[in-house]
């Protein structure tokens, strides 16, 4: 018996040590082609005509699945020695599909990216460096706000490059607001939209939604030109509590929806959105969802940004990649990615089949070119995104490992603090502890 | 007499009249979905409670079998016939010698490979999938059905289980006589063991067809080119809760995607109706 | 067997030799210990060796010796949450999908004309599984102003409950989908019914017993093997439940509904902890693998085997 255990032992050290070992060995040819960065660019001249085959990985419903398969054939008839294989995923599946992808040591040569996740991808290794390819012109960024470059770079690198900028945004009923006679304004305060709120209740019974998740926090923190993470690792409570507190200012009243109907009308959701069966006037999401919004709904909305606080010391407002492309560390062929990934941004015949479905055109150029193409709802959020670029302050930096599950930590206290189950200030406590032993053990 | 037969008739009015019923409860979810197929999106979601759509579109199915990039329907419904096909062949065969091997022979640490099977069982695939992609992509299988379809050739534990229990419910005299006639253990396990557990087949085919055909999650993680997806996988792009999901197009290929399984289902259970009961061995 | 093989002299030929029960069994056995041991047993003990590690998938994984398993039972409060979720999930679901299945069973065993068609209904919303089409339906007919509450309404009862939103109702719509799917349980059933040889029904009826004293006495001893292969397979089953809460309530409200399954896949992935993650399965595992041995051992007990006899 003794001994079956002990050979089990060693089975299973020596299984480890297996794994432990190919990681490892992942991680050396990662780090030679990083020092022979110089080399390749001589090869690129040899690689001009030369057959490569590309691998390119996104996650998208049918509209984007279409769109960007009818993009990547245009660019493999432009270019007829590159042929690129394309793969796409649902959003949920997509994650599942890349890690254990990156854990096989088996990436596709471009993937789309998320800024919840680039962090992870890039500690790990497993992004290729983009900064070699805009200094030699590759990727050409002549047109691309420094700002917008800015939000995919980690410790002065950038490891991905936007495909559409973003921004926090409220959507509301214009029908609903009218009828009640009330204006929104183009940023209101907690206390505005608190009173607005009351009024549309009190004229027409509907409802208002408030939460915008760990990214309202974020936004929050922003107000007094703060950092949540840095707050959360600090263990400094401020931020937090003013959201709790809001959250629970909004929640006890009877104009704001109780915790038990968001569970059916999940917000996090398009279809079942509270807003979309007049349920709320309000919806506070990104810019990116409100094209999908509005058809949903069916409905004309207005468009506004987050709630501020009326003591803001700086402007809360930024614009965000909706998502990246990236390439990675182990593809051997960096160089006509790159090239791809530059038509994809930059070129009029990619993005007039594109549209702006991934977010407004990163290209100033190309933005405008798409706007004239596009319908009056897609005008509406090119219009928002041209206003919030006016006042916008940078984005935080990625989020740190350990994210998902400060925010799910996020979403549980609050929906206890909905059920009445805890006060804003318990709630404000318990996130604030939870979230620095969270980063912390993420950190190790 | 007629008392009796009247007794009867009213038994029979009522057991029908109850099932049917019962039936109309059990299949009015399915009908809700397989009618609002027929709705437009908007309709969907907001007139959850009625049954039958204000206006019949087949809109829906024609963008829905549009697929996704180029890549039909068509396509995906060929694939998840190769690989559930395939699959169930695999499955309810090799099941089947495996469960004779525990169920009627002794053999050393006989019960150890059967701890060990429903060990494997009781596992989540989650867990071990890392490990196991890890493994394929070593033997260069990802990308192709074979992580997918040759694990099914190799015995599946919940078919080798329920066959084990079928194959113990036939009384032992059976083999005794064959064995006496000169039969070896395969000609019994061929001949004889084989026809009689045809439900417990039946079933295994079934089972497997229907399991095969609704897992998206070994495409998910070994497949890569669109040509190779099925239809599980495929419907769960139309979902997307960001960037808005197409529920019309999702019902309607969702209804689709039952057909093949409700046909093998209809021309498989008659015969799950030929069992030991009709052959009458048992004296 | 033993005084066979030592037999002497008398040459075996190679048909002798694989005639032989123990070289016989593991003959018919080969198939799956190719399985086991190709593509099983490495990632069961690699997953196992995770258990001991923190692991981001995306990273190295270091050893850290039993830390997952004593945060675990420990300081994991949605661990405890979880697995309560579970077990009275696993309590309520399993007893009342399996009596479900029997009785419908039982009811279509007769073969008259309509049986296949009442067979091919009952079976219907299994054949649905877990789609997301079931989680969108799922959640519209126990919204608060869904199918269910209609009915109600229409009963006069006046209720405008969120069955989804309550932390004592929610798990019971995830029960409820259970027992409405019994339809794999109900065809195992009919083809254990179907093995039941007619003549010993026949024999009883000689003997003047009634359906009730026949269904006892006959029906439900034939039927055990079944009914032990239903239960330990639903037990497993509804342990490792996980789409059913993962696409329809994804845990909501406040963990009522969060499976275990769930939250190790939540550790696994979303939280870069796959070491944790598969501590959790291994303890799942050991769980569960204890109620299967006692089930196992409590075989002798009621379980009848025509063979055994």
């Amino acid at each position: 018996m003794k001994k079956k255990i002990l050979s089990l032992l060693i089975m299973t050290a020596m299984v480890i040590g297996l794994l432990a070992g190919c990681s490892t060995k992942k991680a050396s040819p990662a780090a030679n082609t990083q020092t022979t960065e110089g080399n390749s660019s001589g090869e690129k001249e040899a690689a001009g005509d030369e057959e490569v085959t590309l691998s390119l990985v996104w996650w998208g419903n049918q509209t984007r699945n279409d769109l960007t398969q009818k993009a990547v054939e245009l660019y493999m008839k432009n270019n007829s020695n590159v042929t690129i294989k394309t793969e796409f995923t649902d959003w949920s599946g997509y994650w599942d599909k890349v890690s254990t992808m990156a854990a096989g040591g088996n990436l596709p040569d471009i993937m789309q990216q998320d800024y919840a996740y680039i962090n992870q991808f890039q500690e790990s290794g497993q992004l290729a460096d983009l900064t070699p390819f805009i200094k030699d012109g590759t990727i050409d960024t002549t047109n691309i706000p420094e700002s917008i470059l800015d939000s995919g770079k980690i410790d002065g690198s950038v490891y991905a490059l936007s495909l559409g900028s973003n921004a926090p945004m409220m959507a509301y009923d214009k029908e609903i607001v009218e009828k009640a006679g009330v204006t929104i304004p183009e940023q209101p305060t907690i206390d505005e939209l608190y009173e607005i709120g009351q009024t549309i209740y009190e004229k027409t019974g509907v409802q208002t939604y408030f939460d915008g998740g760990i990214n309202y926090i974020q936004y929050l923190a922003r107000t007094t030109g703060s950092y949540l993470f840095d707050e959360l690792a600090k263990g400094t409570l401020d931020s937090s509590l003013l959201y709790f507190n809001s959250i629970a200012k909004f929640s006890d009243t009877d104009f704001c929806i109780p915790a038990n109907l968001l569970v059916e009308k999940d917000p996090e959701i398009v279809e079942t959105k509270p807003i979309i069966d007049q349920s709320t006037w309000n919806d506070l999401s990104f810019s990116n969802q409100f094209i999908s919004v509005s058809s949903t709904a069916g409905r004309d909305l207005g468009i506004c940004m987050w709630p501020t606080t009326a003591d803001a010391t700086t402007q809360p407002e930024y614009l965000k990649p909706s998502m990246f492309f990236s390439i990675a560390e182990t593809s051997e062929n960096k160089e006509a990615a790159a090239k791809f990934i530059d038509w994809f941004t930059n070129s009029e015949e990619a993005n007039e089949i594109l549209m702006g479905e991934r977010g407004i055109p990163i290209n100033t150029e190309i933005a405008d070119f798409v706007k004239s193409k596009v319908d009056n709802v897609t005008a509406q959020v090119f219009d928002f995104i041209a206003k919030v670029t006016e006042i916008a302050e940078p984005i935080d930096p990625p989020s740190p490992s350990g994210f998902s599950e400060v925010e799910e930590l996020g979403k549980k206290l609050v929906e206890t603090l909905r059920y009445g189950e805890i006060n804003a200030e318990d709630a404000a406590n318990q996130y604030v502890t939870g979230s620095k032993e969270i980063l912390e053990e993420a950190a190790k | 007499m007629n008392d009796y037969v009247l007794k009867r008739r009213v038994t029979k009015v009522i057991y029908h009249v109850f099932t049917f019923l019962f039936a109309f409860v059990m299949i009015y979810p399915v009908l809700w979905m397989a009618l609002s197929s027929f709705k437009d999106t908007n309709e969907i979601l907001k007139t959850a409670q009625n049954l039958f759509p204000e206006k019949f579109t087949l809109k829906n199915y024609i963008t829905g079998w549009k697929g996704f990039g180029g890549y039909s329907f068509g396509i995906f419904f060929r694939n998840s016939f190769i690989i559930a096909g395939i699959s169930t062949i695999g499955a309810v065969a090799s099941s089947a010698v495996v469960a004779y091997g525990f169920a009627r022979c002794d053999f050393k640490l006989k019960s150890l490979w059967f701890s060990c099977m429903l060990l494997a069982m009781m596992l989540p695939f989650q867990v071990i999938m890392i490990p196991q992609y890890i493994l394929f992509n070593r033997l260069g299988w990802v990308g192709t059905y074979l992580p997918i379809i040759v694990p099914q050739f190799l015995g599946q534990g919940f078919f080798i289980f329920l066959n084990i229990q079928f194959i113990k419910g036939i009384p032992m005299d059976l083999d005794e006589a064959a064995n006496m006639d000169g039969c070896s253990v395969y000609k019994i396990f061929i001949k004889i063991i084989l026809p009689l557990i045809k439900p417990s087949l039946v079933t295994s085919a079934i089972f497997s067809f229907m399991w095969r055909w609704d897992d998206f999650l070994s495409a998910l993680i070994y497949l890569s080119d669109p040509l190779t997806y099925p239809v599980s996988y495929a419907l769960k792009m139309f979902a997307d809760p960001t960037a808005g999901s197409d529920w019309g197009a999702m019902f309607a290929m969702a209804t689709l995607s039952l057909f093949p399984i409700f046909v093998i289902f209809l021309t498989m259970q008659k015969y799950l109706v030929e069992g030991i009961a009709s052959t009458g061995i048992k004296g | 067997m033993k005084k066979n093989s030592m037999s002497p002299k008398r040459k075996r030929t190679i048909g002798q030799i694989m005639n032989r029960k123990e070289v016989a069994g593991y003959v018919f056995i080969l198939p799956f210990l190719i399985g086991f041991f190709g593509f099983i047993i490495l990632p069961m003990l690699v997953s196992f060796g995770f258990s001991f590690t923190r692991f981001n998938i995306l990273k190295t994984p270091s050893f850290i010796g039993l830390q997952n398993y004593i945060t675990m039972f420990t300081s994991d409060a949605t661990f405890w949450k979880s697995f309560g979720a579970t077990l009275y999930y696993v309590v309520f679901s399993v007893p009342l999908r399996l009596i479900m299945a029997l009785i419908v069973a039982m009811l279509l065993v007769k073969s008259t004309k309509l049986s296949g068609f009442y067979r091919a209904v009952y079976y219907l919303p299994s054949i649905i599984g877990s789609s997301v089409a079931v989680a969108i339906l799922w959640k519209r007919m126990f919204a608060s102003n869904g199918v269910i509450n209609a009915m109600l309404q229409s009963t006069g009862i006046p209720s405008t409950i969120a069955w989804l939103g309550r932390t004592d109702t929610a798990i019971w719509t995830l029960i409820i989908l259970a027992v409405w799917q019994f339809g794999s349980s109900m065809l195992i059933f009919l083809s254990g019914l179907k093995q039941i040889p007619v003549s010993l029904y026949e024999s009883a009826k000689v003997d003047g017993a009634n359906g009730i004293h026949r269904f006892i006495k006959i029906t439900l001893p034939m039927l055990t093997p079944t009914i032990f292969f239903n239960l330990i397979n639903q037990i497993i089953n509804g342990f490792m439940a996980f789409t059913q809460s993962y696409i329809i309530t994804q845990g909501a409200p406040r963990d009522s509904t969060l499976f275990y399954t769930v939250y190790m896949y939540q550790n696994s992935f979303a939280y870069g902890k796959l070491g944790y993650g598969c501590a959790m399965a291994w303890v799942m595992v050991m769980f569960v693998g204890l109620i299967t041995f006692i089930l196992f051992k409590s075989q002798k007990r009621w379980v009848y085997y025509e063979a055994e006899r």
